[in-house]
């Protein structure tokens, strides 16, 4: 292909001049999509990871008793000496008022309000643990403690996770799917506009292959560079919505970032939309040549 | 080499243009196409370089039918037919030297010696100062000279020149048959349609003559002997 001579001036008529930019809607739209799903999953990963790791234990300040320090040692004794916990600490009482503050506002803060007291827990192993036993040890060193290991948040995340890729991989199969649909016409219409010189290098003998090698040299250009544009785009977007510090302000959800192989699959998309131009118009060419008379 | 039996066009749904058409050109020939305007010559040379199909009868293409060769091998056999278009019909974004290569890169051959060969025939018909000129840019009588180098650099069985000779003057038109009959020399069919019957007495070969679509006049070329015309010909020039 390399220094090949272009018999037909594809990329200089009027039907097929606009397709980089069409492609470069769609590669954009594509590429916003998967670094939105995958940030999210990403994300989504991390917290349970996070999450599966550790037990929250909460000590009730109910029935008159104050969740002192007497209880919070025993739970506390309790737990470091069980053989699948890595650590536990308890949750600062200043940091405890910073999560709050936000629904209660100042003045509810000075309220004397009981507050639960938290003990973080990090387990060295998930599955070597017996919750209810753990539970009633608790429960009977120090009433009105009790032990959430997260099930309930991670099935939904888990849940969230599968379903914001499912939409994702949907959107980007209806954007190809357009995208195809795009490239197809204007092929046709590249043919239509062609015909003449198309019919002139039958008469001189060029197999139908040859004329297909003229549009998906074109194609594959003009799908690479509409990539670029795309994708370029996109990436000037992220790189926008990462320092307006959209994450920051969101303090409990991890980071929304990529890892360096999401990046490459954005990377990958320029030369995936190239290499769709370049199948469509081949195949298109040697379709509609085929039927011809 | 090229055989039509009861040979009839009709475009669409019009009257038949070429009627009951039935003769034979043997391997070698070299036949000028001459009759008035409108009488066929051009329909005539299109059913020749298979760009149209017959609406009746049968033409036969070297050795072939033409009506039953596959499709794909259609290309192989279009490749052995060099056609000198009434209008040229260049590819008007490549340079002359490339419309010219044009017909050697189709049967694959070697760059090198596509450049060697394509700009020895362009100077050969003194284009030689315009190998890089694009077509719109070039006079008609250029034009047609590279339309011409375009039709014989592939070196073809079969030559089909419709007016090759219409936009120049005298002392070139006759340097142009001298490269169809130099092709012919070598074993080429050569088929020339004109109106230039000053060029056709020069010459000396047989004629084909059309009328209202049909024929109305045709020696085999093993009647006579041209090769006195060609050489008293080209003594003048
Ligand atoms: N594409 C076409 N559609 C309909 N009729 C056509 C077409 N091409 C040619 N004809 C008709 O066929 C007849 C023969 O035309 P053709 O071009 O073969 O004549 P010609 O001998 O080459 O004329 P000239 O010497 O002027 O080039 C004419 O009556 C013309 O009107
Ligand atoms: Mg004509």
């Amino acid at each position: 292909m390399a220094g090949r001579i272009r018999v037909l001036p594809l990329d200089r008529d009027d039907s097929r001049r606009y397709l980089p930019w069409i492609v470069a809607v769609m590669v954009y739209l594509a590429a916003m999509t998967l670094a939105g799903a995958m940030a999210t999953a990403g994300m989504a990963l991390r917290w349970q990871t996070g999450l599966t790791g550790a037990l929250t234990v909460q000590l009730q300040p109910a029935a008159g008793t104050p969740a002192n320090d007497a209880r919070i040692e025993a739970v506390l004794s309790i737990l470091r000496a069980d053989a699948a916990v890595a650590s536990a600490e308890p949750v600062d009482e200043e940091k405890m008022l910073g999560f709050i503050q936000p629904w209660l506002g100042r003045e509810g803060l000075t309220l004397d309000l009981p507050l639960p007291r938290l003990i973080d827990v990090r387990l060295r192993d998930r599955a070597s643990v017996d919750l209810g036993d753990l539970a009633a040890r608790l429960e009977a060193a120090a009433p009105g403690t009790t032990v959430d290991d997260h099930a309930r948040w991670l099935t939904g995340i888990l849940k969230l996770a599968r379903v914001i890729r499912f939409i994702a991989f949907g959107t980007v199969a209806l954007i190809a799917a357009a995208a195809i649909t795009v490239l197809v016409f204007a092929t046709r219409a590249a043919l239509a506009v062609h015909k003449d010189s198309i019919a002139l290098l039958h008469i001189m003998g060029a197999r139908n292959r040859f004329i297909a090698d003229e549009f998906q040299g074109a194609a594959l250009a003009q799908g690479f560079r509409g990539g670029m544009i795309g994708l370029l785009t996109a990436l000037a977007t992220l790189v926008a919505l990462g320092s307006a510090g959209l994450n920051a302000d969101i303090g409990i959800l991890p980071q929304a970032t990529l890892t360096p192989l999401q990046w490459l699959v954005l990377a990958a998309l320029p030369p995936a939309a190239g290499a769709v131009a370049l199948i469509t118009a081949r195949l298109t060419v040697l379709r509609v040549l085929a039927q011809l008379v | 080499m090229v055989r039509f039996e009861n040979v009839g066009l009709r475009y669409g749904l019009g009257p038949e243009v070429l009627r009951d058409l039935t003769f034979e050109l043997e391997s070698g020939a070299f036949h000028f196409l001459v009759g008035p305007s409108g009488a066929g010559k051009s329909s005539l040379l299109q059913l020749l370089y298979l760009a149209r199909r017959p609406t009746r009868g049968l033409i036969t293409l070297f050795d072939r039918a033409v009506l039953k060769v596959p499709r794909r091998e259609l290309p192989a056999l279009r490749q052995r037919i060099g056609v000198v278009f009434q209008d040229f019909r260049l590819f008007d974004h490549l340079s002359a030297f490339d419309n010219v290569a044009l017909p050697l890169r189709l049967k694959g051959a070697k760059e090198p010696e596509i450049r060697k060969h394509v700009s020895e025939l362009l100077t050969w018909v003194e284009l030689g100062d315009h190998l890089d000129a694009l077509p719109p840019t070039l006079s008609g009588g250029q034009k047609q000279r590279v339309a011409i180098a375009r039709a014989v650099i592939a070196r073809p069985r079969l030559l089909l020149a419709d007016e090759p000779t219409g936009n120049v003057d005298d002392r070139i038109a006759v340097r142009l048959l001298h490269l169809f009959v130099d092709l012919h020399k070598m074993g080429t069919t050569v088929v020339i349609a004109t109106h230039n019957l000053e060029l056709v007495s020069r010459f000396r070969y047989p004629e084909l003559r059309l009328e209202n679509g049909e024929i109305k006049q045709f020696r085999p070329s093993a009647q006579r002997d041209a090769r006195p015309g060609i050489e008293a010909a080209a003594r003048r020039v």
